[in-house]
């Protein structure tokens, strides 16, 4: 039985449509993100399984039972605020009570759960401590051992590493899916960057408007995008325009604006059709010499170095400009000028039909 | 006229404090002239107020700041020529694009027809010129960043000073638009010194970078030159994820040195000679990882178990365990080629073992 699922879900503030017609399942113990650009509808959807925001239309269940009607302290979830939303006036462990003695849990009860979910997050040396003392990362723990410390096996999690500094986020993500995954929790994060999601998640399901677009692994998602949307916001891709020539069996051949040629894998049996090609940047290779036809020339605008990475920005003798990302193990950098090849991998490229607005299926809100 | 090789911005011993705590501790800095500089570190490095004070926005305790060689500690804000573009844009709600282009100008008393000629054109570098008339809650996050750099240029800037310029936008807008912002500013032949806690963001769009930490700046160079070759191992850590051992020298010679982990690992790195019997902190960045299968041991090799993988945009993360050691390694590739309970021989790369020593972290040169 799904731990989560949610049928034709929609919600409405004043004109806008906040959440579309959302149906999701979320199964036991899976740690699930949603993924979207800031106003697609993620953070309300939270909200509505939360119980904090109703639906318009729509069923939300939690375990198998209908809970549009049960209010949120009734539906034994916890949430997490990306911005902590610990009183300052008190210590780590009155905060950490707080949700117990609300209901009037007997004390020897609430100091057993309380150092029990403070051990979860490793935060027992800080009990006796005040916010201003904390760190960012020991707040959000304070934030998930009060969320957890009803017993609640379902973790709602909005943004939890928002506010961490970049190096700080690896260590905590990973803190926090082993935390789910070590006491069989159920999580369901809300994020807009794609990298931590990718981390994180069991699975993803992207939205954009209000709608869930496409529901994957990080890696199916990754490798078999649905739309241009969705591979935009996996990562950087390149997107050219193309005409499709000819399509068999074997792959297809596609001319590039200014005539260029490029064979992929993929077929596409609408001949003569316009066409997107993407390809991500880290599919494509640059090299001094062509490889074979599928090399296009062209003359490198910069080089960028990453520690890991080199990012590449090349303008294609058509005048297209595409970026490269390649271990810098293997690569160097380029002059502005230099004549650079840059090779389309025909197992890495993908098709999708012309839409009928590019610019905005470009576009990442 | 003004001598070409003199910099920019020039800061000497430069101390503030608020209250007891000491926020810069004798910071000195050179930005040339047409360099885009970012200055990086975590939170509360000092970086903002570092920023603030060259904006004249804050007053040094102690230290000198000179533009284009001229002493300017006494200058207030609005005649130090300098742009400000801030996190959150700071943009006038009630106020079209126009209207906050030109408010400065206006506010000062300036010649309106000209300060209108220049807002136009500068809307037009931000290609915002079709939208002078919008207002601000019209716009998306990246157009208000781009309309709050065209206000900043509009009050005749020469050099900007750039705070978290692209914090408030998703984790993917962030990165699409980094490039455009560096090319924009180069084009109009601006210094810029812009100011993250990213330093992914840094190392893409930096001529040259100075990582701070605690109110000191730690090192300063090409991105290149500090990842490769970083001062301590702060600056190593903040760049890179590193797998840091607390390691002895047993045997060295001309270019090899042999060391014994607390761990009994035995490493083999390419510096030497060394003090035999010398305490150093050996580190291996993640990506100077290489995995086979199998429990292999010996130089430079560690037998292990993957216990966590994850796919992060074209490159697998594992993390190990080593008899309760957790290492991290790094493969580039979009085939996952390990498993979770997989054993494994992390293999650490000769060239690239980082030596630190123990106590204050400097590079053993």
């Amino acid at each position: 039985m799904p731990e989560v699922r949610l049928v034709g879900v929609s919600k409405r503030f004043g004109e806008v449509v906040a959440v579309d017609h959302v149906d999701l399942e979320i199964g036991d113990g899976e740690y699930f993100s949603l993924l979207g650009p800031s106003g697609c509808g993620k953070t309300t959807t939270l909200r509505i399984i939360a119980g904090l925001v109703q639906p318009d239309e729509g069923e939300v269940y939690i375990d198998g039972r209908l809970v549009n009607d049960v209010p949120p302290e009734d539906r034994n979830v916890g949430f997490v605020f990306q911005h902590f939303e610990i009183f300052p006036f008190m210590t780590v462990f009155d905060n950490v009570a707080y949700p117990l003695r609300l209901v009037g849990t007997p004390e020897p009860e609430i100091e057993e759960r309380v150092w029990k979910v403070l051990d979860m997050v490793e935060l027992r040396y800080a009990a006796d401590r005040y916010p201003r003392d904390l760190s960012a990362p020991e707040l959000q723990k304070c934030g998930i051992a009060r969320a957890l410390v009803k017993g609640s096996k379902l973790l709602l999690l909005d943004e939890p590493l928002g506010a961490l500094d970049p190096e700080v986020k690896k260590k905590f993500r990973e803190m926090l899916r082993g935390l789910v995954k070590e006491h069989g929790l159920t999580a369901v994060h809300v994020t807009h960057d794609q990298e931590e999601a990718m981390a994180i998640s069991d699975r993803i399901a992207i939205m954009r408007r209000g709608r869930i677009i496409q529901v994957g692994s990080p890696m199916e998602l990754y490798l078999r995008p649905k739309t241009i949307f969705v591979a935009n916001f996996m990562g950087e891709t390149n997107f050219l325009e193309a005409i499709v020539v000819s399509s068999s069996e074997e792959g297809s051949e596609l001319r590039l604006r200014g005539g260029i040629p490029v064979k992929v894998e993929a077929s596409y049996p609408e001949i003569g059709t316009r066409v997107i090609l993407a390809v991500r940047e880290e599919a494509l290779k640059t090299s001094k010499e062509p490889f074979d036809a599928n090399s296009i020339e062209g003359r490198a605008v910069s080089s960028a170095f990453l520690g890991r990475f080199f990012r590449h920005r090349v303008e294609l003798v058509n005048g297209e400009f595409i970026k490269v990302r390649e271990p810098s193990a293997s690569s160097r950098p380029y002059r502005r000028g230099e004549r650079v090849y840059v090779y389309f991998p025909p197992s890495k490229i993908l098709l999708y039909p012309y839409p009928p607005d590019l610019m905005d299926e470009l576009s990442l809100t | 006229m003004r001598c070409v090789s003199m910099p920019e911005v020039k800061v000497v011993n430069l101390w503030k404090s608020f209250g007891r705590r000491a926020v810069l501790k004798g910071v000195n800095l050179e930005v040339e002239d047409g360099e885009y500089f970012v200055i990086v570190g975590p939170t509360g490095s000092g970086k903002t107020t570092l920023l603030m004070i060259l904006a004249g926005i804050l007053k040094p305790d102690r230290g000198e700041i000179y533009f284009d060689g001229e002493l300017v500690n006494d200058v207030p804000p609005e005649d130090r020529r300098v742009g400000l573009v801030l996190e959150k844009f700071a943009l006038f709600p009630h106020y079209t694009v126009m209207e906050n282009l030109l408010y400065g100008p206006v506010v000062r008393g300036e010649d309106l027809g000209r300060a209108l000629n220049v807002a136009k054109e500068m809307l037009r570098m931000v290609l915002l010129e079709d939208r002078p008339d919008a207002m601000p809650t019209e716009l998306s996050g990246g157009m208000k960043q781009r309309v709050a750099l065209a206000r900043a240029l509009t009050a005749g800037a020469r050099l900007l000073l750039l705070d978290e310029p692209l914090g408030a936008l998703d984790a993917r807008i962030r990165t699409s638009l980094r490039y455009d912002l560096v090319s924009m500013v180069k084009d109009m032949g601006l210094t810029a010194i812009h100011v993250t806690n990213s330093i992914e963001e840094a190392m893409e769009i930096a001529d040259r970078m100075a990582v701070m930490r605690d109110g000191v700046i730690e090192q300063v160079g090409t991105p290149m030159e500090v990842y490769e070759n970083p001062a301590n191992i702060f600056v190593a850590d903040f760049m890179s994820e590193l797998n840091v051992f607390n390691a002895e020298v047993v045997s060295t010679g001309d270019g090899w040195t042999e060391l014994r982990t607390e761990e009994g690992f035995t490493l083999r790195c390419s510096k030497g000679p060394l003090e035999k019997g010398m305490k150093v902190l050996a580190a291996v960045r993640a990506e100077d990882v290489d995995l086979e299968h199998g429990l292999g041991h010996g130089v430079n090799a560690v037998p292990s178990r993957v216990v966590d993988v994850e796919f992060i945009l074209g490159f697998y993360r594992y993390v190990l365990d080593v008899d309760g050691r957790t290492l991290v390694a790094e493969e580039f590739s979009d085939r996952r080629v390990f498993k979770q309970g997989d054993e494994v021989t992390a293999k650490f790369r000769q060239d690239k073992i980082l030596l630190f020593k123990q106590g204050r972290g400097v590079r053993v040169e």
